[in-house]
């Protein structure tokens, strides 16, 4: 299974921890049953394989349980509380589709290997969380230096990743750690 | 009078803002910067806190273009209201003009008929540091500015024969303050930070004038806000502003406010707030504790 056929499912721990917002309908709807039917039947529910249709019309292989997957003994709290690899891969799938969608920014995409880019922000976004990855991809400076990329499509980019991380229910504070990682790249990425 | 016109000419002014905030294109106003990151506006009218000017640029404009916003605030403690509408624009994510007109009224004898009126020009300047990008670096973002303050007279004490702020003891009806803000956010640990020295002589934010039969002279004043990002679109904090005491007749205090702001999107923001200024004048002794709310529009 590619990361693109992951879709993002809220986990339990991040419906715990997230902010209460109507924007978190589905997370809201499984702590709904969490006060209904108490933890284990939620966490089945969370957990549950469910395939989905895209916006395409192609049918999403199902998700494999969150919980617990890709989390080995000893990671970073802050990589696991990004959800571990399932998490990550879910964000980081959510976050270069809201991308492609962007008019502000999808030019810059045009040509671009999405599988790759997806590969390659995982293995950033774990990296950068403590998670057990080391990223292979280009430098940051060298991947955007042809793109004249300025400050508003910057971030354009980081909104889009809070959408992504609201969308897979990351709880602000760990939303704000990720960014925190991430917003020293503007130095590189932005040029123009 | 001259506040009710100035408040429609800031409605009418929000209104036509409305139209250009759709624009998609980078030339005009690019809505470029992170939601929140303007601020909302201070109750003198710069970019900053409730009570502080912050180090952040008002608008949402980026560093390739510009953005503004105008406010309308309501001030109301157990004796006491203040409106102020105002207006500000940021350029280039680096420079930033303000306008506010206030007007403070008494609701209690024997200041039941007082009514004072303030109006604010500032302006600021980013100097250093980036608040939001320069996440693995210790410096924070620092900008200057002045607010140049101007009194009208003072009215509803006419028995007493008191229609000017020198006839209370002020040096002045106009001044300038001058300050020097440093803000952080900490998105590390979601919390935005500010801490802000000021030099000033004007009494209540200036509304009694400049100066005064106890002090005469520039006093270094500091001002702080602690934040914590709740969300992307909301931001809670407390405050703090050092005020001086210039006035025989106004034992001035320091005042705090404890605040919660909420962006829904890039063009609108409500704060609520509780704030205690401490008393005003020697005529009624009780600290003015009251409520804060302020609506900004903007792009």
């Amino acid at each position: 299974m590619t990361a693109s056929h992951l879709q993002c499912l809220p986990t339990i721990e991040s419906i715990m921890f997230s902010n209460p917002s109507l924007k978190f309908l589905g997370a809201a709807t499984v702590a709904v049953f969490v006060l209904a039917f108490g933890m284990p039947v939620a966490a089945q529910t969370a957990a549950a394989p469910v395939a989905a249709k895209t916006a395409d019309g192609t049918t999403r292989a199902p998700l494999a349980p969150v919980t617990g997957l890709g989390v080995t003994p000893g990671t970073a709290i802050f990589y696991r509380e990004l959800g571990g690899k399932a998490g990550v891969d879910a964000i980081v799938a959510e976050f270069v589709t809201i991308m492609v969608d962007d008019q502000r920014i999808n030019a810059t995409f045009e040509g671009v290997d999405l599988d790759r880019l997806r590969a390659k922000l995982a293995e950033q976004f774990c990296a950068v969380s403590g998670g057990p990855c080391v990223y292979t991809g280009k430098s940051m400076t060298e991947s955007h230096e042809d793109l004249k990329i300025n400050n508003a499509q910057f971030n354009a980019v980081v909104e889009n990743l809070q959408r992504a991380l609201e969308r897979c229910g990351v709880p602000s504070r760990v939303q704000n750690r990720l960014l925190a990682k991430l917003a020293p790249t503007q130095r590189e990425i932005v040029t123009k | 009078m001259q506040f009710d016109r100035f408040a429609t000419t800031v409605l009418l002014c929000s209104l036509a803002c409305g139209q250009t905030t759709h624009a998609e294109s980078f030339a005009g106003p690019d809505l470029g910067k992170l939601i929140a990151t303007g601020g909302v506006s201070q109750v003198e009218g710069a970019g900053g806190g409730g009570l502080t000017p912050w180090a952040l640029i008002a608008g949402y404009g980026s560093r390739d273009s510009y953005g503004g916003s105008v406010h309308l605030t309501t001030l109301q403690t157990q004796d006491y209201s203040l409106k102020t509408a105002g207006v500000v624009v940021g350029m280039a994510d680096r420079f930033e003009v303000s306008l506010a007109s206030q007007q403070f009224k008494g609701s209690k004898a024997p200041l039941d008929k007082l009514e004072l009126k303030l109006d604010t020009l500032g302006i600021k300047l980013k100097l250093a540091g980036d608040a939001v990008y320069h996440q693995d670096q210790a410096m924070p973002q620092i900008a200057v500015g002045a607010m140049f303050k101007r009194t009208h007279g003072v009215g509803g004490l006419g028995a007493l024969g008191v229609t000017n702020v020198k006839q209370l003891g002020a040096t002045s009806d106009h001044g300038i303050d001058y300050y020097v803000a440093a803000t952080k956010i900490f998105l590390d640990q979601s919390l935005l930070v500010n801490l802000s020295l000021r030099a000033s002589k004007a009494n209540q934010f200036g509304l009694l004038g400049y100066g005064g039969d106890q002090n005469d002279r520039y006093r270094p004043l500091l001002e702080g806000s602690v934040a914590y990002l709740i969300n992307r679109r909301t931001v809670a904090g407390i405050e703090y502003r050092m005020k001086p005491h210039n006035l025989g007749v106004d034992k001035e205090k320091d005042a705090y406010d404890a605040f919660i702001a909420y962006f829904p999107n890039k063009n609108l923001s409500i704060t609520a707030a509780y704030v205690a200024l401490g008393d005003i004048t020697i005529f009624n002794p009780k600290r003015q504790n009251g409520y804060y709310l302020s609506l900004q529009a903007g792009f």
